[in-house]
């Protein structure tokens, strides 16, 4: 049995044409065999296609240089640069960890002696208060003594 | 990627006139990706060695995209400078972040993805600036001259104007050669909301070129 050429409408290569434009190449691989039927037998699809041939034109005037041997070099040194890059952060994360330790031990030195200091007059209060809670127990129990 | 048709048996049909042939058909080679010979495996697979730290995986990787991604990102920014920097973010990011990759697409459409982002954060920067009352160069840009270099920058401009999406959806599909698909999902959209993008885009390049578009059957002897 003969194969069976798949059909597409007008408006649908319209849709196509006016998406991909025409190279043919872009339009989805489904669909490409029955454009080309299309396009092969009706006279309005070949109109639609040569109006949009100038824009064609046009975008592929627009042509951007190569590559330099400069950018792919760069690129090229990516590995490197992010092995520098994670070593230096390193370098710098230990560096802050070991600064911020010293600038601990530093004011912890600094302060010591003011908590000694501090230290001291809480031993008095406590010992103030000690004293001053054991004669209020003496006073009442002198107070309880009296009939 | 989609198959690269034979470029002698172009789709243009005999009615076309002549000068829609010659203009077009020389250049549309140098369109075509580099990276067609990296098939899908082989790309996941250079991949994988690239997040086990394999610098000569990433050198194959480089070769047969650092071009395209390059074209892509000059096309999106129109500067050469910024597209370089784009450039080299995208293959840092995929040295870097090589091991996250998670193969929902090929490892192509994920640096096309990466360098999309860095392209439209640039933009919406230096958009942000343009606010700001900084002017841009391109229009005291002669126009509706008919050499190559300028149709060229004409070109430039006019895709310059269209929507980001509009544009990147142009730049995957004409100047990259993606197939729907793969640009729909560089994009993250649905390939309908893709042509859509691109129907529009067309049709506003058309209406911003007309007078360069009618020229050259008015040039051609």
């Amino acid at each position: 049995m003969k194969p069976v050429a798949p059909t597409m409408t007008l408006t649908r290569f319209s849709e196509l044409l006016d998406a991909y434009g025409t190279r043919l190449e872009l339009w989805p691989a489904t669909e490409r065999q029955a454009a080309e039927v299309l396009l092969a037998a009706d006279a309005e699809a070949q109109r639609l296609v040569a109006t949009h041939a100038p824009l064609e034109a046009l975008l592929n005037d627009y042509a951007v240089a190569d590559v330099s041997p400069r950018l792919r070099a760069r690129v090229l040194e990516v590995p490197a640069v992010a092995a520098r890059t994670q070593r230096r952060f390193g370098f710098r994360l230990a560096w802050a960890v070991a600064f911020s330790c010293l600038v601990g031990l530093a004011s912890g030195a600094l302060t010591a002696p003011e908590a000694s200091a501090d230290d001291d007059d809480w031993a008095e209060l406590t010992e103030v208060s000690f004293h001053s809670d054991v004669d209020a127990n003496a006073d009442v129990a002198s107070a309880e003594e009296v009939p | 990627m989609c198959a690269v048709v034979d470029i002698a048996q172009p789709f243009v049909p005999a009615s076309t006139p002549v000068w829609g042939r010659s203009r077009d058909l020389p250049r549309v080679a140098s369109t075509l990706p580099e990276s067609e010979s990296l098939d899908e495996a082989h790309e996941f697979n250079l991949l994988r060695r690239v997040a086990d730290r394999d610098t000569a995986a990433y050198r194959e990787l480089v070769d047969a995209h650092l071009p395209r991604i390059a074209r892509f990102a000059e096309r999106l920014l129109g500067n050469r400078a910024e597209s370089e920097d784009v450039a080299q973010e995208t293959f840092m990011k995929l040295w870097t972040s090589a091991a996250t990759f998670t193969p929902q697409a090929r490892p192509s459409t994920w640096l096309y993805r990466i360098a999309h982002n860095a392209c439209i954060d640039r933009l919406r920067k230096r958009r942000a600036e343009t606010e700001l009352g900084e002017s841009t160069a391109a229009a005291d840009r002669p126009s509706g001259l008919f050499a190559r270099k300028q149709t060229s920058e004409a070109v430039q401009k006019a895709l310059a104007e269209l929507p980001e999406r509009q544009r990147a959806a142009l730049t995957l599909v004409h100047y990259e050669g993606l197939s729907g698909d793969e640009a729909a999902a560089v994009l993250e959209i649905s390939v309908e909301a893709l042509e859509s993008l691109l129907a529009r885009g067309r049709r506003a390049l058309r209406e911003s070129l007309r007078a360069l578009a009618a020229s050259p059957t008015k040039e051609s002897p």
